[in-house]
């Protein structure tokens, strides 16, 4: 499909503007714009992807969902082949079908290069747990972000999310102090830049910044996400009430991933975790039929389990997992989980043993650094326990050396003696 | 106010001439998260739920582990007509803590 002018897509600009502003108003806004304009197909199958979720109230079903996407996509076709080809992208994308829409977009860029509607989709190479396809993602950010030039706030905001994923931290914050400049509510530039403070260990200043942030945009989707990061950015220099105040004040009962990977950094620095999930819930989802479906959703539940020192729980789902067909569960998602238990248990030997291993197969736990971050800090913590404390500090080395704030990381190395993790509740 | 998104940006495929980008607003509101605040995953580039990995089940299905592994062939380039026969894949959600970071 040789295109040489792109085609026009009819999109509703203040339900975009919405989108963008990440309030929380573009739905009411998006139904009207479907309503009044049913021959648009493009936004009659954004609607039906943000419903695919039960975002937009009560989950589409599997039919009803094919059946909006069918009704959009014949829209779509008698529109043009751009608005076509984003609605079969907006189709595989609503299926979860990651690899496929991937693809799709690698075909739809070629054609339509810079498309922003397109954009939307990026997380699909993430998403997809090829590697290859992640590099690919990344290679189409950075050529779309060249084409479309800097005035494009929102492929620099992208772009500058690769480049903090890519451990380049100064790049993002370039990209993403840009396209803030451009567009002031760009969530996902104040995102990128949350995870390239981590990398540079800002602390109190990165907290700030999103504090600042979040107050001219309270209602924004990111709002526990960032304040997450916040938390940990309270972690990274010693304010450890701080960060258990925001994450019991802000964090919800579903944020069970969050909540772990917060309390999980405390336990291992020594100090008290904030409110630990509730167990019930924890078991709820470990009992689910999805709790094996994702290596990261996986994780993050032995995570939640070792917070409460749930050892035999820990052992089980090792057990469940070195049985699985897929080897990211078997060879990474296994060793992880019995190794907390070893560390729940008193044990940083045996978790030595496992974790060391790893190394760079740790990526089959899917995620981001960030949130893969913390199996090393079990290794460090393990490690300096076992009383190999200069091994412990080689693997932080490089955060040591990078990070300003670097009080958790100190902790981690500090010597204490192997301890069973309690389920300490919170002062 | 409708505003075709792009059909003031002249953009030239693959000869890569880029002659004007006058859609600016419109082309910048396009670029963040579709999904509302108390989402229960944190999404964070964009729509769908891209939280998860390739690896999310098929709840129920006998093809339940793997079922994203469906061969590219089956929706290759063919745009003119969706793939209605593919599976929509159940994923876990923990309140993922960054997902759909990726670019």
């Amino acid at each position: 499909m040789g295109v040489g002018v792109m085609d026009a897509v009819v999109l509703p600009s203040e339900a975009m503007l919405e989108f963008a502003a990440l309030n929380g108003r573009h739905l009411p806004l998006l139904r009207e714009w479907v309503a009044g304009h049913p021959d648009a197909g493009v936004p009659r199958a954004l609607l039906a992807c943000v419903e695919a979720d039960g975002l937009g109230g009560e989950e589409l079903g599997d039919e009803e969902l094919k059946a909006q996407m069918a009704g959009a996509f014949k829209a779509a076709k008698a529109e043009n082949g751009r608005a076509a080809s984003l609605v079969y992208g907006l189709f595989l994308t609503s299926l979860r079908q990651h690899r496929l829409a991937a693809e799709h977009l690698l075909r739809h860029f070629a054609d339509y290069p810079g498309d922003e509607v397109a954009g939307l989709m990026l997380g699909v190479f993430h998403a997809s747990a090829d590697p290859a396809l992640q590099r690919a993602g990344e290679a189409l950010t950075e050529q779309q972000y060249q084409f479309m030039g800097p005035q494009s706030w929102a492929w620099a905001s992208w772009l500058s999310w690769v480049r903090a994923e890519q451990c380049r931290p100064q790049e993002a914050i370039a990209l993403s102090e840009h396209a803030l400049g451009l567009f002031p509510r760009s969530g996902v530039a104040v995102h990128a830049r949350a995870h390239a403070d981590h990398d540079l260990g800002a602390g109190a200043e990165s907290v700030a910044r999103v504090d600042g942030w979040l107050a001219e945009n309270p209602e924004a989707v990111q709002l526990r996400h960032l304040n997450w990061h916040a938390a940990l950015q309270s972690i990274a220099c010693g304010d450890f009430v701080e960060a258990r105040r925001r994450a019991d004040e802000v964090l919800k009962r579903s944020d069970v991933g969050m909540r772990a990977a917060a309390n999980w950094r405390l336990l291992l620095a020594g100090q008290s975790p904030a409110r630990l999930s509730e167990p019930d819930h924890v078991r709820e989802l470990l009992a689910a039929p999805e709790a094996m479906a994702d290596t990261l959703h996986t994780f993050n539940l032995a995570l939640a389990l070792a917070c409460e020192s749930a050892v035999e729980d820990l052992q089980r789902l090792a057990a469940t997992a070195e049985g699985d067909e897929r080897e990211a569960f078997r060879e990474v998602v296994a060793p992880v989980a019995r190794a907390l238990a070893y560390v729940c248990a008193g044990a940083p030997g045996q978790a030595v043993t496992l974790l060391e291993p790893l190394g760079d197969a740790l990526e089959g736990l899917g995620g981001v650094r960030v949130e893969r971050e913390i199996v090393h800090d079990t290794l460090a913590r393990a490690l300096a326990e076992t009383g190999q404390g200069e091994r412990a500090a080689a693997l932080l080395e490089d955060r040591l050396t990078r990070r300003t704030h670097h009080r958790y990381e100190d902790l981690l190395l500090t010597p204490r003696p192997a301890t069973a993790f309690p389920a300490v509740p919170a002062p | 106010m409708e505003i075709g998104m792009s059909d003031k940006r002249v953009a030239v495929g693959r000869t890569g001439a880029r002659v004007a980008a006058v859609g600016a607003v419109v082309g910048a509101a396009a670029g963040v998260a579709l999904v509302p605040a108390g989402a229960a995953h944190a999404n964070i580039i964009g729509i769908g739920n891209a939280a998860f990995g390739n690896s999310c089940t098929n709840v129920g299905a006998a093809q339940s582990r793997g079922a994203t592994t469906a061969s590219a062939g089956a929706a290759s380039g063919n745009v003119t007509q969706l793939p209605l026969n593919l599976q929509r894949n159940q994923c876990g959600n923990s309140g993922i803590v960054c997902a759909g970071c990726g670019g």
